[in-house]
């Protein structure tokens, strides 16, 4: 790793001792990646002076947590246990019916396992701010010092590209010579096939 | 990190490196009807178009290049010109295209409308209710056939330090 110098380097070196205030947006991220990511930032562990009993843990300000995305089908598959201990005390709840109720949950039990089993983690978690969108308060906004690189890419939509970009893009669809532009119109579903009944004729009106 | 999901830029270089300057030819046909008095004419009228006719011997679209194309569903460029306005997805007697790469298109497709990536080519009755509602992502085309159900631990434990619906404490804390 080449030695970084300079009042930057330094600044940042200083830095390293306060605590800092991250910000990351969560639209479209992995629930577990960014979890992974945030909970690394809440135990210091970014920062080379890390120990096990070093409090040097940052803040970290999580936007848009109700844009969280999880791999295909596990809103509804992945599927939370709880058990209070109690009689009837249990309860199987797929992920999404915890989003729907509220946005943050999920995201925080994804950083809080992550966070590992020891005894500071509930210390780590208390400096961890999560916002269902974009808005904030203003005195988390004021103390906010870095932005953090997204985990995932977030794919673009067919309308956030502009008419220049769909232009300079090659096409590749060739028609055949003898092609009607009619066919490329939308057809009519051709539904189910709808059985007879037994005993009755086909043509009977 | 995971790796980016899409990689369309070697795709791009490849074609652009592919692409003839044409000028405008006239190889697509359009019904134009016409009505006069109580009869009605129907016309093939040419269009002009900007690529040239497919011939019988050209191979399909998506194999042409030497590096092996692997459609993703964040490829909204590609898949839409493969596409109706309403979505779905044009036959290969049309465009041409050999047949594992149409069903790789049709997979990739669905994925992408799963996504909610082609809010302007949907039909009004798609289902987005339920956990349809909330952003997915997939890893590979393939990804949707191979369903596991996950069990996991919830935590009782929770720190709700803001609000997270629309509450009068924080229509207080806003400013305004
Ligand atoms: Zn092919």
């Amino acid at each position: 790793m080449a030695t970084r110098t300079g009042r930057f380097a330094r600044a940042n070196q200083w830095l390293q001792f306060a605590r800092q205030w991250h910000l990351i947006d969560a639209n479209h991220q992995d629930v577990y990646v960014l979890g992974e990511k945030v909970a690394r930032h809440l135990a210091g562990k970014q920062k080379p002076l890390w120990h096990p009993e070093a409090d040097c843990g940052d803040h970290v300000v999580v936007v848009n947590c109700k844009d969280v995305a999880m791999e295909g089908f596990d809103w509804k598959h992945r599927i939370f246990h709880f058990d209070n201990q109690y009689p009837q005390g249990r309860a199987d709840i797929p992920a999404y019916q915890i989003h729907e109720y509220d946005p943050c949950r999920v995201i925080f039990m994804a950083i809080y396992n992550k966070l590992g089993n020891n005894l500071i983690r509930r210390k780590h978690i208390q400096r961890l701010h999560l916002f269902p969108d974009a808005k904030m308060p203003e005195y988390i906004q004021k103390n906010i010092g870095n932005l953090l690189e997204q985990v995932q890419v977030v794919p673009r939509k067919s309308t956030d590209y502009t008419a220049e970009e769909r232009a300079a893009f090659p096409r590749l669809v060739h028609f055949p010579e003898d092609h009607f532009e009619e066919w490329e119109a939308p057809i009519k579903p051709p539904g189910r096939h709808e059985k007879p009944a037994f005993g009755k004729a086909k043509d009977k009106k | 990190m995971i790796p980016s999901i899409s990689s369309t830029a070697p795709l791009r270089q490849c074609l652009t490196l592919r692409r003839i300057s044409t000028t405008a030819l006239q190889n697509k046909w359009k019904l134009v009807e016409k009505t006069d008095g109580n009869t009605t004419t129907v016309k093939a009228v040419k269009m002009v178009d900007t690529e040239p006719p497919r011939k019988p011997e050209d191979r399909c679209a998506l194999c042409t290049c030497n590096i092996p194309i692997k459609l993703a569903y964040t490829d909204v460029l590609v898949l839409e010109q493969f596409m109706r306005p309403d979505g779905t997805v044009l036959p290969r007697q049309l465009t041409g295209i050999c047949k594992s790469q149409q069903l790789r298109l049709e997979r990739c497709v669905m994925q992408a409308h799963w996504a909610g990536l082609f809010p302007d080519r949907t039909i009004p009755e798609f289902d987005r209710a339920g956990y349809k509602r909330f952003s997915r992502y997939w890893r590979d085309d393939m990804s949707m056939y191979f369903l596991t159900e996950k069990k996991e631990t919830g935590t009782w434990y929770y720190l709700k330090r803001y609000p997270s619906k629309d509450s009068k404490t924080w229509k207080r804390l806003e400013p305004s």
